[in-house]
């Protein structure tokens, strides 16, 4: 392995989302994936999280501010959409459900769909929730 | 000239990254081609074998197909794909904002295609002789440049047993509405289908050019420097005399200085970057530089079927149509990963999940739009441009047509129910699909992508209405040429890698024949 291997393998050691930033995105994510069962599994939320930092430290400042400006939107706005004045994480799991769905209707739709499709992305590449859908692509995968 | 630094004990040649030069860079040569992409690594080659010493610079790192073969998908995201594919073209008035991505890598946006290849259209390249005076540019005329780089790069027709399922199943659609997909071309040899592509190959089986040119420039003494970031382009009076930059750490912060001295500049930057950095050195007609982005505004419509489908098991673009040309748009076969799929699955929680655990039994069809142009590239805060597009009203009457024609396609085949690329709307069946206002909804609703920004630093035949000339010269500025997609004077209404690195040949050989450098 070259010095540029390591670099790129080894974790960048900076994190990208800011406390308060991985909590509203904890939440959000435990809503967007809850199951008629209930909500993800916690393990999987937390590895949800963390990919999610590493992205943006791979990714860079800007991906991070377009996330950030996107879960500052549903934060403050789809909590208003239900008639609450909290931030989003302090409402109940129903209240946050009905919050994103009608602001996934709204004209701020934009917000919900750029935090939901990064999330999704990565979600979705967890061996339990790709199994869960039925998938079995082992190249998309990053199998050797 | 050839002369090398004298802090440089031995030429070491190759592709390196900046940063294993420990320091500062200094380099001196013939030719300095800026970015790896289509573009740029087909000039470099051409003029590498003509015997030139060629030093390209690429911002983005290298990254070997095996390694990205190892990563998932969205970790190849963020290794070689811009920003992390945060980039987007922002609606102006009764337009879409488009997420445009494109690679940031030695090969540039060439690692991350789905191999598709297509000439110049006729129509297109007759367009841009009689209209724009364009003399050179007939189907005769380019013909010797889209073969050499058809051979170069291998393009092979997919044969139709490497269709997806969920291509076979709009076939079937397509027939019953009285129209045929064809079978794709692209720059592939022994492809095992694995639906990849876009996150760079793990087989070397798509020829980018990371792989069937930038090697042979290296084999003829060429430099190819990642992490390797141009800001300026120096001038010597009239001429173009090297180029200014950094080189980038991991992070792509601004680290030691680099400097390229060289009798002639090519910037091969790509649409979003090459503009940019015209502008930045205060070169090219500031009426035109930036201006008539066009970008091929891409729509997908998904589809559930009772039957499984797996739409990722085949190779990820492997039909097309082009039966709606005279509508403006052209359909192309596309998959894209669970996690993307998954993403346009609307709703949120037990209604999301729900219809996510359906994604095996989804196919998906994709189209563009021809588009006329409206896009701009501003200088922005820091190191990315801002970009705005403004949709023409012909093109925002396409994307109904192109939309409808998906989806009622899906239904010809048997679908239930069709997903529709507006943001918020759930799945319709076939009377549902009937209601929905396609030509009315909001621009800022529809879900919008491109893979094609173009013509933002155009060739034309007079230095009022261009920025370069049909050789790639820029007007007033001698040693100075663009060969990137930014030439192209109109959109294609196909894929346009092969027109790319076929004009890039052009502007190489054009330049050797001339005995510019
Ligand atoms: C996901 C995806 C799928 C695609 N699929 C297809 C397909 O199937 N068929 C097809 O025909 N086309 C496809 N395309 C489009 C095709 O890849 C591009 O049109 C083509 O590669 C553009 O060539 P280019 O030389 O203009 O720019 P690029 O190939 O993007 O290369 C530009 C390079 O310049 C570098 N650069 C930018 N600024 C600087 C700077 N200041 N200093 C140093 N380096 C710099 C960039 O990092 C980049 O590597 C696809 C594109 C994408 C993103
Ligand atoms: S489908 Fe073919 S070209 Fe694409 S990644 Fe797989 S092997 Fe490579």
């Amino acid at each position: 392995m070259n010095d540029r291997d390591s670099e790129r393998e080894a974790p960048l050691a900076r994190a990208a989302l800011s406390p308060g930033l991985r909590a509203t995105t904890h939440a959000i994510a435990e809503a967007l994936f809850t199951t008629e069962d209930g909500p993800p599994p916690e393990e999987r939320l937390a590895w949800l999280v963390d990919d999610l930092d590493d992205f943006f430290v791979r990714a860079g400042g800007r991906a991070l501010f377009l996330f950030r400006l996107c879960v500052v939107a549903i934060s403050v706005i789809a909590p208003l959409l239900v008639g609450k004045l909290a931030p989003f994480r302090a409402l109940g799991q129903a209240d946050r459900l009905r919050a994103l769905e009608r602001l996934e209707r709204s004209p701020l739709a934009l917000a919900i769909f750029g935090a939901k499709t990064t999330l999704c992305i990565l979600y979705y590449e967890h061996p339990g929730a790709a199994e869960e859908v039925g998938f079995d692509g082992s190249c998309l995968r990053g199998e050797p | 000239m050839n002369a090398h630094h004298e802090a440089r004990e031995t030429p070491r040649g190759g592709l390196r990254s900046g940063r294993e030069e420990g320091g500062d860079v200094e380099l001196s040569c013939d030719v300095v081609v800026v970015g790896s992409g289509a573009g740029g690594a087909v000039v470099a080659t051409e003029l590498a074998e003509s015997g030139l010493h060629v030093v390209v610079l690429e911002e983005g790192p290298s990254v070997s197909g095996a390694e990205l073969g190892q990563m998932r998908p969205s970790e190849s995201m963020r290794a070689v794909w811009r920003d992390g594919a945060f980039t987007f073209a922002l609606g102006l008035g009764d337009s879409p904002t488009i997420n445009v991505t494109m690679g940031r890598c030695v090969g540039g946006s060439s690692v991350l295609t789905g191999g598709v290849c297509f000439r110049v259209p006729d129509a297109v390249l007759a367009h841009w002789t009689r209209v724009l005076g364009l003399a050179d540019y007939t189907p005769e005329g380019m013909d010797r440049y889209f073969s050499h780089v058809e051979q170069r790069i291998h393009v092979e027709e997919v044969p139709a047993s490497m269709r997806s399922h969920g291509v076979e199943l709009f076939a079937i659609g397509a027939k019953k509405r009285g129209f045929e997909v064809e079978p794709m071309r692209r720059n592939t040899e022994g492809c095992k289908g694995c639906g990849r592509c876009n996150f760079g190959c793990p087989h070397g089986a798509k020829r980018s050019v990371d792989l069937s040119y930038l090697p042979r420039a290296v084999d003829h003494g060429a430099e190819v420097l990642s992490d390797c970031l141009v800001e300026r382009i120096v001038m010597k009076g009239a001429r173009a005399a090297g180029v200014e930059g950094r080189v980038l750490d991991a992070r792509g912060g601004r680290t030691h200085a680099l400097r390229v001295h060289a009798r002639a500049v090519v910037v091969a930057a790509g649409a979003w970057h090459t503009p940019l950095l015209l502008r930045r050195s205060g070169l090219g007609n500031p009426e035109v530089v930036g201006h008539r982005l066009t970008l091929h505004p891409g729509f997908r419509v998904l589809a559930r079927f009772d039957e499984p489908v797996r739409g990722w098991r085949g190779a990820l673009q492997s039909a097309w149509s082009g039966a709606f040309e005279h509508e403006g748009v052209t359909l192309t076969s596309l998959f894209v990963p669970p996690g993307v799929l998954g993403a346009t699955m609307p709703g949120v929680g037990p209604e999301h999940t729900r219809q996510a655990a359906n994604i095996d039994h989804l196919a998906m069809f994709g189209g563009i739009v021809h588009d006329q142009g409206g896009g701009t590239v501003h200088r922005g805060l820091g190191r990315e441009p801002i970009v705005t597009y403004r949709m023409a009203r012909r093109d925002r009457a396409s994307v109904a047509k192109l939309v409808r024609t998906m989806a009622e396609t899906f239904f010809a085949a048997g679908a239930r129910e069709v997903y529709l690329p507006i943001l918020g709307l759930r799945g319709v069946d076939a009377d549902g699909l009937a209601a929905v206002p396609l030509e009315t909804v909001p621009a800022q609703r529809l879900e919008c992508a491109s893979q094609h920004p173009l013509g933002s630093a155009q060739m034309g035949s007079t230095a009022e209405h261009s920025v370069v000339d049909g050789d790639g010269r820029v007007w007033g500025v001698d040693g100075l040429y663009v060969a990137d997609g930014s030439v192209l004077p109109t959109s294609l209404g196909v894929n346009p890698q092969l027109a790319i690195m076929s004009v890039a040949t052009r502007v190489a050989w054009r330049m050797r024949e001339r005995r510019e450098v």
